[in-house]
Parts: structure tokens; sequence; C-alpha cells
């Protein structure tokens, strides 16, 4: 990966850009969960700081989206859509498939901090569902028309990866 | 180099032969134009590479460059049967192009006298007839183009392009007249808002312009919050000057200076495109300062939400981007008077936006030519579900619901009968069979129990349990809510506790009562749309599948068996050659038998998953009853 912002830096960027203004709360907050996977507290609070509103507007914010996570994430996320469209084509199936595969008890990350399992509401591939999307190494693929075992296969296969990166390293 | 109206005339006489033959429907000898889907879904069930890629690769390899350009374009509808590639002049349509070698095919044949390759062409589902040019393909024959007009045909990322295909006609027109004779013009189309609610554009903004208050806001909403469909993805994705061009339309009519476009974080690529088309546009002093020399000048902002559904309603979205926990407030004030940091803003649709651009090119008039009295225009639904053939489709309003499900999307596939369609996402409803026959337009589907919605269609079969759909529904809202009102909050919670006993037979018949009255409850008292409009695929279930919850109570079964708690996985002797395969793929080992011999599934074992069912290749396994067997 390129060279990674710090938190100061990115709120540094997006003030510079925008003026001290709370429009920069969202960018700001996406920019650090997608460099750091999550929302460091000590991020929060400096963001806070810099703009002098109270830590509690940006935590009311940071705990209301979805795509903020306070506790880190795994290094490979996996969102098995969970839209209407890929519902009725059986998404339920392959999210059970996927826990049972990752030995999850349901959505969240394996112990070793590997993956994450989620849903997510739509991703605007409807007509080729059931769908999921793997980010992994900060690259979204999106895998649609898939069976319990494709997806399941497509799960062995990047364990396949890391272990083999693993080796290498 | 910024361009005035008569360089943007000069462009266009440039471009518009490019654009032309991608328009001809008859095969002509010459150069051949390949153009590779670059939309979201092709790209998800391409193979290694991108589409456009392995053209390119092919064609720069063989030195063809004089001979086939190869352009990559936005969705070109029929996802389903992806990745799509078309050659024009002629239109011929390849699907499912996903490796080198058919690349190599299609190109060798456009470049024959027969551009023809076998087995990549739509085959049509009810007739078995393989049709080889796009617009001979029921899906696409039955469809208006106004809105997707430029998607899948121009290059989203080239601005020459758009122009070429008229488009900035729409502004250069616009800010040749005054403010108030904008709105008029967009008054006297008759157009209504495509986010939903369907009310009149015009009026919205006349609102607006005559607000007190600076700096005023236009907002694009690009939140496409409905789980099952994207209409607006495509259109953000496809042609994204398109959406653009109709803000700075809107900017200029109400008197803003600044607007925004707001889009799901699901959609990094609509993102992308449209990042980069602001760019170009400033370049070419088609926003910015002093647009096209006029004056008039407008910025435009990208501005990614961060999940949340609730966030495209329209004052909720303004809290977001006030960087605020996106919970709406009560309306009036509407944002029209008191909006952005308390400054009159207008909210539209992206697709709302995408029509102003094309009422100001075109006129008023030429709009109401199109649709009905009260809804003039066309409107883009994305089919999805128990269809054969599936993706957007683009139809005047007024048309039958059963020429999408039916004409275009060909019907349900093999083996299964639709029961109904759900229309309007989470804030829709399910209209059953029977009423197939009745037009699309705002008031007709609302006096059905659903909604116009932003456009998403999901056709339902046989297999779909409409309790199941409801508690889906109800589960998505349920988790939605902002929390900010009892009702929603708490009525929303209770009613999906009550469906899910309901779905695993445990349910009364009075927490069906108790259902009814919630629902009522919750639609009369929240405070946003997202609570009012939330009871309506229960409200539109119990009004027309009422038996089928009644069977779940009453007999404990799930006429769709797809109730889980209510079925169990068999194998039926009969049927069953003792092949191994479903022994061999559950997950659990709970089916026992020898090879050769009949295979059993232990019930107790089996967690339900459904990998038998599918990987049986003699369809022994089947789907029983839990409760009343034999
Ligand atoms: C819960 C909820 C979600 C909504 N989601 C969207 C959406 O995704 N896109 C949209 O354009 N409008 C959405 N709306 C409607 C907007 O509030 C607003 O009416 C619309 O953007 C106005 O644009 P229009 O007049 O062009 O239709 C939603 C409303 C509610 C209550
Ligand atoms: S109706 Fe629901 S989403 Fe709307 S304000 Fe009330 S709690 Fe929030
Ligand atoms: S449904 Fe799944 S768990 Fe049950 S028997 Fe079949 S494969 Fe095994
Ligand atoms: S896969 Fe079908 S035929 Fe083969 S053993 Fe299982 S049930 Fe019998
Ligand atoms: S419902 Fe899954 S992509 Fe839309
Ligand atoms: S994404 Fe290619 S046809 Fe829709």
């Amino acid at each position: 990966m390129p060279d990674k912002l710090t938190y100061e830096e990115i709120v540094k960027k997006h003030i510079e850009r925008k003026g001290r203004t709370t429009e920069v709360i969202l960018p700001v907050l996406e920019e650090i969960q997608e460099t750091y996977g999550y929302l460091p507290r000590e991020a929060m609070e400096y963001l806070a700081d810099v703009l002098k509103v109270s830590p509690a507007v940006i935590y009311s914010t940071a705990t209301f989206y979805h795509f903020f996570s306070l506790e880190p994430k795994g290094e490979v996320i996996i969102r098995v859509c969970r839209g209407t469209a890929c519902h009725v084509m059986g998404s339920g199936i392959i999210m059970n498939e996927l826990i049972d595969e990752l030995g999850l008890q349901g959505e969240g990350t394996t112990p070793d901090g590997k993956f994450t399992l989620e849903s997510v509401g739509c991703i605007g591939c409807c007509s080729t569902g059931p769908n999921m999307v793997v980010i992994k190494d900060g690259k979204e693929e999106i895998f649609g028309y898939l069976t319990p075992q494709k997806a399941r296969e497509v799960v062995k296969k990047i364990k396949e990866q890391i272990q083999s990166q693993g080796v290498g390293v | 180099m910024r361009y005035t109206f008569e360089t943007l005339e000069k462009i266009r006489d440039e471009y518009k032969e490019r654009i032309e033959i991608r328009r001809k429907r008859t095969l002509e000898p010459g150069k051949k134009y390949i153009l590779t889907c670059g939309g979201t879904s092709c790209l998800s069930i391409g193979g290694e590479k991108p589409t456009y890629q392995l053209f390119k690769e092919i064609v720069e390899k063989e030195g063809l460059e004089d001979k086939v350009e190869v352009i990559n374009v936005g969705c070109m509808r029929m996802c389903s049967e992806g990745p799509l590639v078309a050659m024009y002049p002629g239109g011929v349509l390849y699907t499912k192009v996903k490796d080198e070698e058919t690349a190599k095919q299609i190109i060798d044949a456009a470049l024959s006298e027969n551009p023809y390759v076998d087995g990549h062409h739509y085959k049509d589902p009810i007739t078995g007839e393989v049709i080889y040019h796009m617009w001979d393909i029921p899906f696409f024959k039955y469809q208006e183009s106004v809105v997707l007009e430029r998607v899948g045909l121009i290059d989203p990322t080239s601005i020459e392009e758009y122009i070429g295909a008229g488009g900035y006609f729409g502004l250069a027109r616009a800010l040749q007249m005054s403010p108030d004779d904008v709105i008029q013009e967009v008054y006297d189309s008759g157009l209504r808002g495509r986010g939903g609610a369907g009310f009149p554009t015009g009026l919205k903004w006349k609102f607006a312009r005559q607000a007190q208050g600076e700096p005023k806001y236009v907002i694009a909403n690009g939140d496409e919050g409905d789980p099952g469909a994207y209409m607006n993805r495509a259109e953000m994705e496809g042609a994204p000057f398109a959406l653009i061009e109709g803000l700075t339309i809107a900017g200029y009519a109400i008197g803003a200076s600044k607007g925004y476009i707001y889009t799901r974080a699901e959609y990094p690529l609509a993102a992308h495109l449209l990042e980069h088309a602001i760019k170009v546009a400033k370049e070419k002093g088609l926003l910015g300062e002093n647009i096209l020399g006029t004056g008039f000048s407008f910025d435009i902002e990208v501005f990614k939400g961060a999940g949340a559904f609730v966030c495209g309603e329209e004052t909720a979205l303004i809290a977001s981007i006030e960087g605020k926990a996106g919970r709406p407030r009560p309306r009036p004030p509407f944002p029209a008077q008191k909006g952005l940091f308390g400054k009159p803003t207008i909210i539209n649709n992206v697709e709302t936006l995408i029509n102003v651009a094309l009422i100001m090119e075109r006129g008023s008039q030429w709009f109401k030519q199109l649709g009905t009295d009260r809804s003039p225009g066309t409107k883009v639904f994305a089919l999805a579900g128990s269809l054969s053939v599936s993706g957007l489709a683009e139809v005047s309003l007024g048309t039958p619901i059963k020429v999408l499900l039916e004409d275009i999307g060909r019907g349900a596939p093999e083996g299964h009968t639709l029961k109904a369609v759900q229309l309007g996402g989470p804030s829709g409803g399910c209209v059953p069979t029977e009423h197939f026959d009745a037009p699309i337009d705002y008031e007709s589907l609302g006096s059905l129990g659903a909604i116009m919605g932003s456009g998403g269609v999901i056709a339902l079969d046989e297999t779909s349990c409409m309790v199941d759909v409801a508690k889906f529904f109800i589960e998505f809202t349920k988790n939605e809510s902002c929390g900010q009102c009892t009702p929603c909050r708490d009525g929303l919670v209770e009613m999906y506790d009550i469906l899910e006993r309901i779905t695993q037979g445990k349910g009364t018949m009075e927490d069906l009562e108790k259902l009814e009255k919630m629902a009522v409850t919750v639609k009369n008292t929240s405070l946003c749309g997202l609570g009012q409009t939330a009871p309506g695929p229960v409200l539109s279930t119990l009004r027309y599948f009422k038996d089928e919850y009644i069977a779940h109570i009453e007999e404990k079964k799930c006429p769709a068996k797809a109730c889980l708690p209510l079925i169990e996985y068999y194998i039926v002797p009969e049927a069953c050659k003792g092949c191994t395969i479903c022994a061999k793929n559950c997950p659990v080992n709970a089916i026992s038998g020898e090879p050769g011999k009949v295979h059993v599934i232990d019930p107790e074992a089996c967690v339900k998953c459904g990998t038998c069912m599918a990987v049986c290749p003699f369809d022994a396994v089947v789907k029983i009853d839990a409760f009343g067997k034999e």
C-alpha cells in the first residue's frame, strides 16, 4: 500500500480544503475508517479538538453510520448483500455458509483478526445476485451469481492466498 | 480550453457522427465500434480481466486500431446476460463475454461478413429464438430510451462524447433564459420527482427561488436507499455529465452557487466517475466560474454517505452533510425554506435532474408527449428477482406492470410462476398477479397499496413466502430506524417480533390482529417517511396474502416452503440413485447412505442449508412440511 496518511494529516487535508466546518466530519471519518480499518478514539478526539466541538458530537456521528466501526476489522472484509433481490435469490443461505466456513457464530470478526463477515444493504447489482463484496488490500471485488459452494470456494481461495503470503514474507 | 456557445456546437458537430453510428441498427461496411459494458454488474460476473481490457489488448496487439475502436460504456441494461458487448453499426449484441478467446472471436466476426458468434447471443426463454441484434430483443424492444438514452452508449469519461450526443445543450438553452422562465419550463413539463413521492419539480423550485436567504443550495439525492434497486447508480456511472448538467440548471434556476451530489458509500465507482466529470466540466468552463461566459458561477461537490438508509430522507441527508447523525427533523419548515445550514435548499433525485436537462434541451412539450397526463415522462426500473431476463427497464409512465414483467423480463424462469411483484422497496408493497394489468403511475400504484418509489421491481414466484418478505422489510426498517420517535423505534421492533413468531409457527390469530393495528399506528404517528411508509410491506401482504399468514398460524405450514423452522429437507427414496454427491457436500454430515443405495437425511443434525437440494443431479431432495408430516 502507498504511504498511509496519519489521522492528523487527514484532518489537516480536509480542513485546508473546506475550512473549519462540520462539513468535514463525515469525509474525515470515512477516510480514517478506510485508512485504519476503524476509528481510533484519539482520532475522533483530535477531530473534535480541531473543530472546537465536543467529542460527543463526533461519537454520535461515528456510532450512527454503519460504515464506521470503533473496533478494528479483519484484514479481509466480506460483505454479503442482504438487499431484497439478493434475499429472494437466497443470500441468507450464503451468509450461513460463510459463517460456517469462517467458524463464526454470526456476523463478526474471526479471532485471528483475518476476516470480518458482515451484511450490506444492497450493492446495486441486483440483477446478478446473490452478491458479495470482498475487500482485501484496499481493493473491492464483487462476486455475483453466487451459490453456497461458490461463496465457500472464494473464501477458501483467499485463505490459501493469505497463507502463501504469510510463508513468503 | 474553456467552451463558449460556439465551441459547444462545433464539438457537437465533430462528435455527432461517432455517436450516430452507435444508433445504426443495420450492418454497414467500414469501421466497427465495439462497446464493452463497464457497469458494476457486468464487472462482477466477468472473468479475471474487465471486458474493455480484453478487447483493447487484442486490438492493440494485432494493430487493428484503424478498423476497430473499443469504447467502454456504462450499464447496457440487460445485466443478467452480461458481461455484454455490442458492435456497431448494426447493434449486434454479444452476451456472457468473459474470456480472451471469446473476445478474439467477436473481433474476427465483427470484421467479417458474418458478425455473429455461436453461443454468445441472446436466446429468448419463451420462444427459444436466438436474436442477434439488440433492438430486436424483446427486453429492449418494449423500452423507451430517454433518461437512459446515453447510458451504455457513450464513454462516461468523455465530455466530448456527451456533447456529441446532444449533452449540455439543455444548460446552454437555460442560461439564455431567465431563471423564472427555466422554472416555468420545468413546471409546464409536469415533471414529478423520481425519488418516490412524485412532488412537482417546478413547484419545489418556485418555492426555493422565492425563499429568503443566501446562499442557496441544490442537492442531487443519489443515496438510492431501496435495497434492491440500482437505477440511480447506473445513471450516475453511465452518463455522469447528464446529472451535473441537470444540477447546474437547478442551481441557475433557484439562484444557488453551490451544489452537492450525495451518493451512497456502497457506490465507489459512481463517486469516482462523478468526481472525474466535475473536474473535466470545470476545465471546459461548463462548471465553476463564469459558465459559458455568461457570468453564472456554480460549483459541485460529491458527498459520500456512510451507510444509513434514512439519509435518503431529505432532512436527514442535510444533517449528514452538516456532519451530524442522520436524524430527520419535522417539516415544515421544508428544506426549500430552511435547508442546508438553515438556507433555502432543493433536493432532487438523480433521475429527476437528468430529466430536467432533457426538458431544457427539448422543451416541455416534447416531454409531455411521453407518459400520461398526470404522470408525464418515463421511469427507469431495476428489474430483479424471479425473472428470466433482468436489468434496467425504462418505460413510459402509464405502461402496465405486466409489460415490465412479461414482455421485457420474459416472466419467471422455467418451472416457476410469478405470484406477486414488490414495488418501491421498504416503503412500498406487494402487488399480486391479478393486478398486473394496472398502469404504472403514482396514483394507480398508490391505490393498490404499493408505491412507485424510486424504481425497484422485484418479481416474486411461488418459492417466496409473503410473510417472510414482509418480515424481511420490517427487519430492514427496524435496523435503519434512527430511533428518534417511539412509534417507529418500538413499533417496528414489536411488529418484527410478531412476524418472527409467525414464521416460526408460533403465532396466534391475536398476533395477526395486533400486527395490523400496530402497522396502522406506526404509519399514522411516525415523524418521517421511513416510519410512515415502513408498514407498507406488511399492510399490502395482509391485504392480498392473508391466507399465507393464516397457514403459518393455524397449520404451522409455510405454503412457499421458505420459512426454515416450518420445513425439513427430505430425500425421496424412489428418486434417489445413491450417487453420494449430497452426502459429500453436506457441511454437517447429516446425510447417510451407501453408494448405490438410497440416502437419508437426519433431521436432527440437518442445519437446513439447502446444499443437498442444490447439488443433487436427480432432483431427489425436496422440502416438506415439518409439522403434520406422515
Ligand atoms: C426513508 C427515506 C428514504 C429515502 N430515500 C431516497 C433515496 O434514496 N433517493 C431519493 O431520491 N429520495 C429518497 N427519499 C425521498 C427524499 O426525501 C426526497 O423526497 C427526494 O429526494 C426528493 O426528490 P424528488 O422530488 O426529485 O423526488 C427518501 C425518503 C425517505 C423517507
Ligand atoms: S419515523 Fe423512524 S426514522 Fe423517522 S424520525 Fe422517527 S424514528 Fe427516525
Ligand atoms: S440441508 Fe444442508 S445440512 Fe441439511 S442435509 Fe442438506 S446439505 Fe446437509
Ligand atoms: S445427490 Fe440425490 S441422488 Fe445422489 S445420493 Fe443424494 S439424494 Fe440421492
Ligand atoms: S439486492 Fe443485492 S445487490 Fe441489490
Ligand atoms: S452492468 Fe452491464 S448490462 Fe448492466
